[in-house]
């Protein structure tokens, strides 16, 4: 992968006098997730406002529900204010508002035993409880392992600032021995990377799990995860499972098991349930994470940090109101959700089976995984990123596999489906015309914006010294470096790109990434 | 699982919180003790946390407007994580006004994330590294150490202020460029290695307002020595004294080094509403920025909430007619009636035009005058059913005998918690500086002790300590004040066993 912090950067925009080490650090890298989403979002098709703007199929928003909750979040008991939500409360979450959550986590989740509100937490959304569990028990450097393809933004949660390093359990489309379908992850394929990384010096302390599963929309079964826990209490790691797809179940025949539903686990002081408002309520700018663990170290460290991550208390009065109200969840709003995202998957999924694009069975999450390989030739990364650029060229954002999901082969994208009907009808058309486009002509590239970026033929004429000169100038001059990816110039300029890679080797400071 | 099984770093910052167990600590229990008229007499009258609890009524009634409870779909989405654009303009024309700017804030200079304490944290961490260092006054508002400590790692070195006036001082404890300068030569001799210097003006806990020239001195020293200055001015509309005149940093039209001038504000303070979680940063610096911009995704407030605050900052009318003017009638009147009480008990209130606090002088009844007593000051109160902030716990102040009160809290209260301190100073009158009983008659006494050898002190200690609970109840500081001689002896055996050494 080609990384931006391999370019040199225009001078000044990061003053090393003016700002700490670790925030030089922070700002180096880009996350594809973040600069893809800004993109779609600084630009949103809009049918009357903005027909020419981009159709957002990339982030995982459930934008299905508002009307639902226009009207709950204005009622009377939601709408109250007292004192108590103005001023400093307890800093975990309000007695009050944990233990509702206890009550409807206990039901939801079906859990074994009753939760206990003093071992629920909340904090500022599920990203940032993440970071809090993962600096519990892990110290800079320090590692967790997660299958790939994976939510890309947790390199962030807990690498971003903690520093804990994610170690891929890559899962393939090939199927393995034993494997019934591509993808498939076993406690096996788990042990096996722990035994390699740690063969490697690597610190594992725990793996991070997400069930039901994003991207792929997988459930794990009953089995599956104590097999998992099994495996993980061999060798005294923590478990962190993130179960925030939990309520976006669409398909009411498929049969979730949460990790607080099986009644036996070995190690239940390294479990650590995290959850979260955003998917299953829809509401991602409401910012609410929740964490469940009975694990009293953990908890004290939480109560700790969690200063830096409070919800406001008017939140978390209308949170606990909404989890309260078991009527209103059971026969307006799931139903409701449940019986929307069905139609929403089917149309785009009658869409893409038109299109000959298989979709990955899955009875969860708010997008699909889809398979686009036939029209990726050749199958490489760089053609994946092409068929991206694509797609965002004529105006509809899905988000590719291996930037996004660091997913270990290229030919697949998630596909977010619970988007306004409109937008579900443009961009579907927008992406048949893509493919098209694709089957005729071939996955040609996609027009560079600027006319002046370098040609392989220009390139080769000079001698690498000049290369360099010419690049930086023409990057630093051109504002092209703030337009597109620098991957759109690789995938360009392919020989100039390796050219480029041998003159940085020999640079001082300068190594593969 | 051990506690010894979490990861070392977030062990070092439980010991950083445990350093400062009054911030961490008193102020829950307090909270899960509170006074209230009818359901809980015995309570704890809450004169210690910094809030304003005097604006709920007219909170409730402005909050219920419709324009306020409209809710929109781009609330309930993902959104700019610095803050919506919507917001920022309103903040960036609000501030322009209210803190005089000498040019319009540029929104695009304006971040928000869920608390100034937070923001805090993310600024020190952009400008400095584990171990670096940031100047402040003291005494300070107490927080500061965990904000920019507790995770972050920055050590904060203090510029002391006393009461003993220094040639040129006009006030006790009065700050001066030179005090800083002088600091910060020291430290840098001493090899640490100091990047910035933190402010609060209006002041937290003196209430004092700064002088534009003092800040400009300050600005200038700082500009010598290539120093950030984050500048909090989060009481700034906290100024009740509406002649008093107060002068942001961002309306100074000449500022030597606005790279590195870094506003902090939010709403707590000024707008009653310590439970909301909205701190803001305005800066010019872009790599600051750019460090916000990307680790603020840990700190992002709900889009509703930035809906609300925005409504509220935007109506001017409101804010002018309504709002201000009455929240500083109401605070004028609680500080005087708690200042009268005070006068009639002889206790010096420094005067300061600003702030939700008083800082008294309780001397006169510490006697003798140590930091120990200061404390024993500070327990009797609590037994009494009051909480004052002790100034050396709680602010780092240099010297024993002062204590933070805030006025701001519901009448009943106020005059409770006043009865309740003169009950203890009469008290203290009569009987002297006694020591307030402890809770637990098990606690060894100085006599139990001395029969024994130091290995049975410490195993009697330990035995007690973890079988009584004493130890969730009471600090141990009551236990040390109690029993000095047996804390020296223990102090002695603690020195020889391995691993121990002095705090």
């Amino acid at each position: 992968m080609f990384d931006m912090a391999e370019v040199p950067q225009p001078e000044d925009s990061l003053n090393p006098d003016f700002i700490s080490e670790r925030a030089k650090r922070l700002c180096a890298g880009e996350i594809f997730l973040d600069a893809a989403g800004n993109r779609a979002m600084s630009n949103r098709y809009d049918r009357s406002s903005n027909s020419k703007g981009i159709v957002d199929f990339g982030v995982s928003e459930n934008k299905l529900m508002f009307d639902v909750f226009e009207k709950k979040l204005a009622e009377p008991k939601i709408q109250t204010l007292a004192p108590h939500m103005l001023f400093y409360d307890v800093m975990a979450g309000n007695l009050r508002f944990r233990g509702a959550l206890a009550e409807f986590l206990t039901e939801r989740l079906n859990a074994a035993k009753p939760l206990d509100p003093k071992n629920v937490r909340v904090c500022n959304g599920a990203g940032p409880m993440m970071e809090l569990v993962a600096s519990s028990i892990g110290d800079p450097g320090d590692c967790l392992m997660m299958p790939m393809p994976c939510y890309g933004g947790v390199f962030w949660d807990v690498g971003g600032r903690a520093e804990i390093n994610v170690v891929p359990v890559h899962l393939t489309s090939k199927m393995e021995e034993g494997d019934t379908m591509p993808f498939q992850l076993t406690a096996k394929k788990i042990e096996d990377t722990y035994n390699k990384a740690t063969a490697e010096g690597k610190k594992i302390v725990g793996i991070l799990l997400i069930n039901p599963h994003n991207p792929l929309g997988d459930i794990y079964s009953a089995e599956l995860i104590m097999d998992i826990l099994n495996v993980c209490h061999r060798h005294s790691l923590h478990v962190i499972m993130d179960e925030i797809y939990m309520m976006s179940i669409f398909d009411t025949e498929a049969k979730f098991t949460s990790v607080l539903s099986l009644p036996n686990i070995p190690d239940p002081q390294r479990v650590h349930l995290v959850w979260g408002f955003a998917k299953d309520f829809c509401m991602s700018g409401m910012r609410c994470g929740v964490l469940y663990s009975v694990n009293e170290a953990v908890n004290k460290a939480v109560d700790a940090l969690v200063y830096f991550n409070m919800i406001p208390g008017p939140i978390q009065h209308v949170l606990t109101e909404i989890v309260l109200d078991k009527e209103w969840l059971d026969n307006v709003f799931i139903p409701t959700k449940y019986s929307r995202m069905r139609e929403a998957r089917s149309y785009m999924c009658d869409k893409l089976s038109a299109l000959g694009i298989p979709v990955r069975k899955s009875p969860s999450g708010l997008y699909i995984w889809a398979d686009f390989r036939k029209y990726i030739q050749p199958l490489t990364p760089e053609n994946e990123l092409v068929l991206f650029e694509k797609f965002m060229d004529a105006g509809v954002y899905l988000t590719p596999g291996i930037e996004a999901f660091n997913c270990g082969e290229p030919g697949f994208f998630r596909m977010v489906f619970t988007v306004y009907r409109d937008h579900l009808e443009v961009g579907m058309e927008r992406i048949a015309a893509v493919l098209k486009d694709c089957a005729e002509n071939g996955l040609t590239k996609p027009q560079a914006d600027n006319a002046e970026a370098p040609t392989s033929a220009d390139v080769k004429e000079e001698s690498l010294e000049d290369l360099l000169g010419l690049l930086q100038g023409r990057i630093s001059s051109s504002g092209w470096l703030e337009e597109t990816r620098t991957q759109n110039w690789a995938t360009q300029n392919p020989e100039a790109l390796e050219q480029f890679k041998q003159a940085m080797k020999s640079q001082e400071g300068f190594g593969d990434k």
